[in-house]
């Protein structure tokens, strides 16, 4: 038998997987050779140490600290949507309060002068061209950012610089800094 | 088992507080990894926190066909094993004589009058040796000693073959048993 040969056999004996055949022929070949008896004395020490070694518990407060980084990890997208809705919701509220309070008013002055009806249809007039001419000049601007600039080498250098500056700004936002403990 | 299914289950849908339920459940055999691979409590516990983390944010991955023991150990082991590649340090080598004090730790066969002395020598003994591992060679040891895991078990958490396991725990080992001899030679002369 070889030495790595006997070192095989003692590799399943430390693994409780070693059959009463193989253990007759490692106990031949250690009884006579001191290099592998040594090994195997050394071997078994380890084995010995590391089995009987102690599981180490988590430190007091571990869990505790786990979860409060759980939920500071979301905290960044939590308050990210609250703006976002935030934002949405004023935006869509002026959407609306804006054109109904000045309906509201022209319609009250209209209607509070001698010749009012007339004077209102007057107002409405002036505010649908309003809304036409912003409606237009909101498609003009649209066409000429999305049409004439997007094709422009400054543009696109703009573009993907400002990804890159949010993209950077999402991920140091959404990794929360450990928690440390003193050592034990 | 079915508690934990349970709660597996429910940290799936963002859950945290039956995610905090697995990191009470599993908090000491993950530390306890932790510290086994990396040597010292304060990167034990970032690591063990940083690993419950990853664990959270991939529960989606999870298969039930597996335990989930095996699962969260691997995202440990991984995660350790990249922490020691990044740590960049001039590893303790094994072809070289140790250290007189470590050598005298290994060659002290009975114990000291003080048992709490003797207990803590040993678990430094047990460490130092341990510390000497390459890291794939470390977590298969660590693994293998202190989980109970089978080849086939070990070979799943780190993600590969059964052979290549029995590879590194063939070689650690025999790393192990060389540094126990040098170490016990070096005590005798000293």
């Amino acid at each position: 038998m070889t030495h790595e040969e006997a070192f095989s056999l003692m590799m399943d004996a430390l693994d409780g997987a070693l059959a009463p055949a193989g253990a007759d022929r490692l106990e031949q070949h250690l009884a006579a050779c001191t290099g592998c008896r040594a090994e195997w004395s050394a071997l078994q020490l380890v084995d010995d140490l590391l089995a009987g070694a102690p599981t180490i518990p988590a430190p007091a407060g571990f869990a505790g600290r786990v979860s409060a980084r759980l939920v500071a990890a979301s905290w960044p997208r939590t308050l990210g949507a609250l703006f976002t809705l935030s934002v949405g919701s004023v935006a869509a509220l002026l959407t609306v309060a804006v054109p109904a309070a000045v309906v509201l008013i022209a319609t009250w002055a209209a209607l509070s002068q001698p010749a009012g009806f007339a004077q209102l249809a007057i107002g409405l007039q002036q505010l649908a061209r309003m809304g036409g001419a912003v409606l237009g000049a909101s498609r003009t601007t649209l066409r000429i950012l999305l049409v004439e600039t997007t094709g422009s080498p400054l543009f696109l250098s703009w573009a993907v610089a400002l990804g890159l500056v949010l993209a950077a700004w999402a991920h140091v936002l959404g990794r929360p800094a450990p928690v440390r403990v003193r050592g034990r | 088992m079915g508690d934990e299914q349970a709660w597996i289950g429910r940290a799936r849908s963002g859950d945290k507080e039956a995610f905090s339920r697995l990191v009470e459940a599993y908090q000491t055999p993950v530390y306890n990894l932790t510290y086994r691979m990396l040597g010292n409590s304060d990167e034990a516990e970032e690591a063990a926190q940083e690993a419950f983390l990853r664990a959270y944010s991939r529960i989606k991955q999870y298969d039930a066909a597996y335990k989930f023991s095996t699962w969260l150990l691997s995202i440990t082991s991984h995660h350790c094993i990249d922490r020691l590649r990044k740590r960049r340090l001039t590893w303790l080598s094994l072809d070289e004589p140790l250290p007189a004090q470590y050598a005298a730790h290994l060659a002290s066969g009975t114990p000291g009058p003080e048992a709490q002395a003797v207990r803590s020598e040993l678990e430094d003994r047990v460490q130092e040796l341990i510390d000497a591992l390459q890291p794939d060679y470390r977590a298969a040891v660590v693994l293998r000693y202190w989980y109970d895991m089978s080849y086939e078990e070990i070979a799943q958490a780190m993600q590969t073959t059964v052979s290549a396991i029995k590879s590194r725990l063939f070689r650690a080992r025999k790393m192990l048993a060389a540094a126990q001899t040098t170490g016990t030679e070096m005590a005798e002369m000293v």
